[in-house]
């Protein structure tokens, strides 16, 4: 099957800021999360992909469909949530409910009105009027039922309470259950990390820093406590703090200290979070 | 919720400790034949494991015979034969022994000192018979 | 046909957010604009030229004003001036073309009613008007401004694309463009020896039949050209 979204030696220049070139590959039934620093350029990836600006070079296709082309039917199989929803202001979640649901074909009402329901949303009220929590559960309420191919969404948690981010990783499980569906998420939430990625794409000022599966990225690394340790580096080694060492590599590592008849105090999976600062070092 | 416990720090991969958990789930009767799994999805988010190693095991359990996917419906868990319930049972508890003794070895308990630990175990859980 | 169909649902959507303030301003704007009409009798006369700037500027601005604050165009995120619609309805799956075509519903409605009535009242306030049109020459008046409204007055609708401006940049377009008023005025005052509105009744009664001819084509071309333009506008910002 064909990537659902894919990115080629996407490039952008703005102002003094680079970005790309980006090389990505989404498939269906995944969800994948970019990750990366503030101003790391994963906003600007996302507004590509809805050619929303132009490339300076590259290529990104939606479904097969080239974004930048003049068959624009790619944007009924997508859905983009930005981080800040411009020109909703003035309208109520009605209204807005009204204006998006008849463009797409498989809207789905009743999934709306549970959404609404569930975050007890007030329809009434004008958006520019409600909190920024309860604009993005709006929002939410206004994507999900779309039903599209490709779902994008950035920081779609940033402004949530505990109980609604927990919430709403029971909605997007569900909604990924139609194993063709694919979630690209911008975020910087831990949580979102664990319970909902199966992908992390790491951003850094603009650079694609790579792609990786989560569970391969947690046991690729691990701490170790050392009865002493080597003067000189060891296989696979990443960091070392007096007898205490990170290792990107464990099996060579642990080949290495045994041979060296190194005993090992005690050994430990890095958290995700601990992962990513490193790599985003 | 299925009780199935990872441990992120042992260097076991996850796919093999979540099989081994639904195969001793499976075959000690826990879940009977016919219940249904957790959707892919579902289990990926409550582990907190990405979807590609459920799915792995999922397909390794179904290979086994273990589980069955039914297009549409979800994934149920099979009928086994009393055998291989058996052996599951039997490589099971085989292996919580391995581990056990291998931990006293560790700690440099001779065969002796192990079978008495052992046994004094076995009195105090009251089959000592 | 079908694209102005999509294109006024859109735009109905954004008259009825805004349907309460557009209504006072309409009002309000109607009020101001039969004030100064009341000087058109003494501009007539060749007393008051400070006229055809006030009406210039209330033929095509008063209707772009007209919109809440929140439809108008405004700064956004680092060096991007648009209106917020637009953004807000790329982000659907709308083609360009009838984005472009619910802009022009959305002035349109904003604009002919307001214009109409200016116009209408001209005849009504002024003794000298009435006296120097014949029902005839009137309508092609009327055809030579709705041609102005749509060839230049949809600059303002087509501008809503915005752009990637710098502030400088902004100040000055918006320099040339107070100059370039200001030259094309002082010719006509120097060509035809009084005001542009006197000038254009000169036109409707003098070259009756060709100012009709050329206010059609005016109008068609204009309609046509802003569109495009405004396609090529949206094609070519950067919406970050």
């Amino acid at each position: 099957m064909p990537a659902w979204i894919e990115i080629k030696d996407a490039r952008k220049n703005v102002d003094d800021f680079q970005l790309g070139p980006v090389n990505l590959e989404i498939e269906a039934g995944t969800i994948t999360a970019l990750v990366g620093t503030n101003g790391s350029g994963k906003s600007t990836l996302l507004k590509l992909m809805m050619n929303l600006a132009n490339m300076d070079g590259g290529m990104i296709r939606i479904l097969g469909k080239p974004v930048d082309g003049g068959d624009e039917s790619w944007k009924r199989h997508i859905t983009f949530q930005p981080q800040k929803q411009i020109g909703w202001n003035a309208y109520t979640g009605n209204e807005l409910k009204n204006l998006i649901a008849p463009l797409y074909v498989k809207w789905d009402d009743k999934l709306f009105e549970h959404i609404t329901g569930l975050f007890d949303i007030p329809l009434n009220k004008r958006f520019g009027k409600l909190s920024p929590g309860m604009q993005q559960k709006l929002s939410l309420a206004l994507a999900l039922p779309r039903k599209t191919d490709i779902l994008i969404l950035d920081e779609p948690t940033a402004s949530l309470d505990i109980p609604s981010k927990k919430l709403f990783m029971d909605l997007l499980v569900d909604w990924m259950e139609p194993e063709d569906r694919a979630v690209v998420l911008a975020t910087h939430q831990p949580d979102d990390l664990r319970k909902l990625a199966d992908y992390l794409f790491l951003m850094q000022d603009g650079q694609g820093i790579g792609l990786y599966e989560k569970d391969v990225l947690t046991s690729s690394y691990r701490r170790y406590w050392l009865t002493e340790m080597p003067a000189d580096s060891v296989p696979g080694e990443l960091s070392r703090d007096g007898r205490q060492l990170i290792s990107q590599n464990p099996d060579a590592t642990e080949q290495f200290i045994v041979a060296q008849n190194i005993q090992v105090l005690d050994d430990q999976a890095l958290e995700l979070e601990d992962i990513i600062s490193l790599l985003l070092k | 919720m299925l009780p199935i416990r990872l441990s992120k720090d042992s260097r076991e991969p996850i796919y093999h400790q979540i099989e081994k958990q639904l195969k001793a789930l499976i075959a000690g009767g826990h879940l009977a034949a016919g219940t249904p799994l957790p959707s892919i999805r579902a289990l990926s988010k409550d582990l907190e494991i990405s979807v590609i190693t459920i799915r792995r095991a999922y397909q390794d359990l179904e290979a086994q015979g273990f589980i069955e996917t039914a297009h549409g419906k979800g994934t149920f868990v099979k009928e086994i034969q009393g055998t291989v319930k058996e052996e599951t049972m039997t490589a099971s508890v085989r292996a919580e022994f391995e581990r056990a003794i291998q931990n006293a070895m560790d700690y440099d308990y001779t065969a002796v000192e192990i079978k008495a630990v052992f046994e004094e175990i076995l009195e105090k859980l009251g089959k000592g018979e | 046909m079908n694209e102005w169909k999509q294109a006024s649902r859109l735009a109905a959507f954004e008259l009825k957010a805004s349907m309460k303030s557009l209504i006072t301003i309409f009002v309000f704007y109607i009020a101001m604009s039969l004030l100064v009409l009341m000087t058109f009798d003494l501009y007539l006369e060749g007393e008051f030229r400070f006229f055809d700037l006030l009406f210039l500027v209330i033929f095509f601005l008063f209707p772009a004003w007209m919109k809440s604050k929140e439809f108008q165009m405004q700064k956004m995120d680092g060096d991007l001036w648009t209106a917020p619609s637009i953004v807000m309805l790329q982000q659907l799956p709308i083609p360009k073309g009838v984005i472009v075509k619910s802009r022009f519903v959305v002035h349109a409605v904003c604009s002919f009613p307001f214009q109409l009535i200016l116009l209408i009242s001209l005849p009504v306030v002024s003794e000298n008007f009435r006296s120097l049109m014949t029902p005839v020459t009137y309508i092609a008046f009327v055809l030579i401004w709705f041609a102005l409204s749509i060839a230049v007055g949809f600059i303002m609708a087509a501008s809503e694309a915005g752009g990637n401006f710098k502030t400088r940049a902004i100040v000055k377009s918006f320099i040339y463009m107070i100059a370039g008023i200001a030259a094309v005025y002082g010719l006509i005052y120097w060509f035809a020896g009084n005001g542009f509105v006197r000038w254009t009744m000169t036109l409707a009664t003098d070259w009756t039949w060709v100012s009709v001819i050329v206010a059609i084509v005016l109008s068609i071309a204009g309609w046509k050209y802003w569109q495009a333009d405004m396609r090529k506008m949206i094609k070519k910002t950067d919406y970050l």
